[in-house]
């Protein structure tokens, strides 16, 4: 099926009304997520998981899809409207969006964000659809080695790009690879780390560790760092005009179209996702523009610019998990999740075995982003009127979330202990800056890993040699060496920069 | 922002105080990380690295255990000052508050049922973080309580009803 006939097949597929029904609640959970600071992608998705182990897998991978590139539009609303972005994808937009708002073109700022936002999701839907068959034809080579170089790759990446020091990033990952050897080894048989409780035979939970860190950790996080009773006093602004004026939609047109193709490509590079997507896109548009001394100021193009690219890059991100069958990001780990409680483990014959599933899954993204578009434009108000809910409201309401999907998921109440347990390290984790979306990965990826490292070791005799014998995976090798090598180097021979007051640190 | 030499690193002697405190936030990590090696390699010291020439389950375990020591190792090195956020004390204050919340509602469920459990932990988490009236917050608090149990046991059919009050 070429990819045209894959998109009209899909979209007559995701039109059908179930799947409109539950890419609607997607959409619409992942804005009602994003609007609401505190609890990410990633929160949201966790959330919801469990329930998506009742559902047809092509819904619910429509719904999680509809939730991730929702909590991207909906990130937008606070950071224009209340300087506080609902996700790290919108931190950016904070600088020229509010300032938009101060000016009194608070309508206009939300409405580049929502029109880039759906302009560069179609062109990342697009993207996807045709480089998804290409990237999958050539990853029918992989065997064992390459999966492993490739998966540590992007683990190794992750880490990298986790925004603490490269050294606490791997050791968070390496930790996640640690839970991930818990319970039966598949390839061996043996018990590992089970310390006698059938519980953890099949493994640690990982939605009970997912909702712990990512969940519970975020709302304590939400709770003590940014409980701000003031927040509801923020003015809201007028929002009845709320299309941007000539000039303004002169100024985004480029930005939106440069943030579509930024985002696709670098959401797409393992550990990225949609926030490396909106700096870079931010990055250059000050970079090109004839007046970057309007940056931070209300510059248009700062807001469609960055808004543009983290909606593509939540697409891009996709690309690996659809086309490898290895998620690069916690998001697509936790839907690659999803996909291997109903049985469907992704890899590049995916296509070929689902075309049904991947090309509706695909398509639905362009509804979904319609749906978005018409949910955000003229609701927008709606949205904003939700900073006004108390947070003791949401923080108990979370929980409740929080605990049913962890107790759903095996109708297990050790799962309850784990969840609070995984809590108390987030919080500790937080506290001693380590990244949780490493461990997360790795706790996911560790299986894949482990199975590729034991098959490569069987293939060869026991000689780690064939990791750097097979081309493909001498070149992953190569690449995992450049990443590991150029932050100690710098470290080596950069100079050391500290701040020299204490306001600074 | 300036760049500084080895000679003159640029604290007072309160920031220098202020750094060793926070310094130590990554020391103790960096400890914490080599207990997790040694207990983990300690935990599966039986299990075999190579069975009959080809891997075994201790494998990858070695090879994680060693990798987690030499990263803590990095990190006793690298240890860097952190920003003082100032919010500490009403962190860990709410923290431990929230979990003793989770931690009760895992002792509780099978005595109370889902649903008695919601509406606790939901008036807790009320009650804690700017309470309003007791009225309010009890009828809030039963009505997501009473709504959780019909949207998830009732809607999407998940078997909490063996814990629907003492049923």
């Amino acid at each position: 099926m070429d990819p045209v006939q894959g998109i009209l097949f899909g979209l007559g597929r995701a039109m059908e009304p179930q799947t409109l029904l539950f890419c609607f609640l997607g959409v619409l959970w992942g804005t009602l997520i994003g609007v609401l600071p505190g609890i990410g992608p990633t929160g949201g998705l966790t959330i919801l998981l469990p329930l998506t182990s009742g559902m047809d897998l092509t819904q619910a991978m429509v719904m999680m899809a509809g939730i991730y590139y929702g909590t991207m539009y909906g990130g937008s609303t606070t950071s224009i409207l209340a300087a506080v972005p609902g996700e790290t994808a919108s931190v950016i937009t904070v600088l020229d969006g509010h300032q938009m708002a101060m000016k009194g073109r608070a309508g206009a700022a939300l409405a580049l964000a929502a029109i880039g936002s759906f302009v560069a999701g179609t062109m990342a839907v697009f993207g996807l659809a045709f480089l998804a068959p290409a990237l999958a034809s050539l990853a029918l080579d992989f065997g064992p080695p390459e999966y492993f170089t490739l998966a540590l790759l992007g683990l190794s990446t992750a880490a990298l790009l986790s925004n603490v020091s490269l050294a606490k990033g791997l050791s968070m990952a390496v930790i996640g690879l640690m839970v991930g050897t818990v319970g039966m080894s598949v390839i061996t048989g043996y018990q590992r780390y089970t310390f006698g409780r059938i519980e953890l035979i099949s493994g640690v939970e990982i939605i009970a560790v997912l909702m712990g860190l990512f969940g519970v950790a975020e709302v304590i996080e939400t709770v003590a760092m940014t409980f701000r009773p003031e927040l509801r006093r923020e003015p809201l602004f007028d929002l009845r005009r709320i299309f941007p004026n000539r000039e303004e939609t002169g100024r985004s047109i480029g930005p939106m179209l440069r943030g579509g193709v930024i985002g696709f490509f670098v959401g797409a590079l393992p550990g990225s996702g949609g926030a490396l997507s909106s700096y870079v896109s931010y990055a250059l548009e000050k970079k090109i523009s004839k007046h970057p001394e309007q940056f931070g100021t209300g510059a248009p193009e700062g807001v469609a610019g960055p808004e543009a690219a983290n909606n593509a890059g939540a697409t891009g991100a996709l690309v690996p998990l659809l086309t490898l069958g290895v998620p690069y990001s916690v998001v697509t780990a936790i839907m690659l999740s999803a996909m291997v409680v109903h049985g469907v483990f992704p890899s590049p014959l995916l296509m070929q075995r689902s075309p049904e599933f991947f090309w509706t899954v695909v398509s639905s993204m362009y509804i979904g982003n319609v749906m978005l578009l018409v949910l955000n434009l003229p609701l927008v108000g709606v949205w904003a009127a939700l900073l006004r809910v108390p947070q003791r409201w949401l923080v108990g309401l979370i929980l409740v979330f929080c605990v049913t999907g962890v107790y759903a998921a095996n109708f297990s109440r050790f799962d309850l202990l784990v969840v609070t347990i995984a809590g108390g390290i987030g919080v500790l984790m937080k506290r001693a800056q380590l990244p949780a979306a490493p461990l997360a990965l790795g706790m996911i990826l560790g299986p894949i890993l482990e199975n590729a490292l034991m098959q490569s070791l069987i293939l060869s005799h026991g000689s780690p040699l064939i990791f750097v014998k097979r081309p493909i995976a001498a070149v992953f090798v190569g690449l995992l060496g450049v990443a590991l090598l150029v932050p100690l180097l710098q470290r080596l021979f950069g100079r050391r920069v500290v701040p020299t007051t204490e306001e600074e640190m | 922002m300036r760049i500084v030499t080895e000679e003159d690193d640029g604290y007072s002697r309160d920031m220098k105080r202020e750094k060793w405190k926070t310094v130590s936030i990554d020391r103790i990590s960096s400890l914490v990380l080599l207990l997790v090696a040694f207990v983990y390699t300690l935990a599966g010291w039986r299990l075999p690295i190579w069975v009959k020439d080809l891997p075994g389950p201790a494998l990858t375990p070695r090879i994680l255990a060693v990798a987690l020591t030499v990263l803590a190792i990095i990190i006793w090195f690298q240890a860097q000052p952190f920003p003082k956020s100032g919010q500490g004390r009403a962190l860990w204050g709410r923290s431990v508050i929230i979990l003793g919340f989770l931690f009760a509602y895992y002792l509780m469920l099978p005595l109370l049922g889902y649903t008695l459990c919601n509406f606790g932990l939901m008036l807790g988490v009320r009650r804690t973080f700017e309470p309003g009236s007791w009225r309010w917050d009890a009828i809030g608090s039963a009505i997501i309580a009473t709504a959780a149990y019909f949207i998830f046991v009732r809607m999407f059919g998940l078997s909490f009803t063996e814990f629907f009050l003492w049923e």
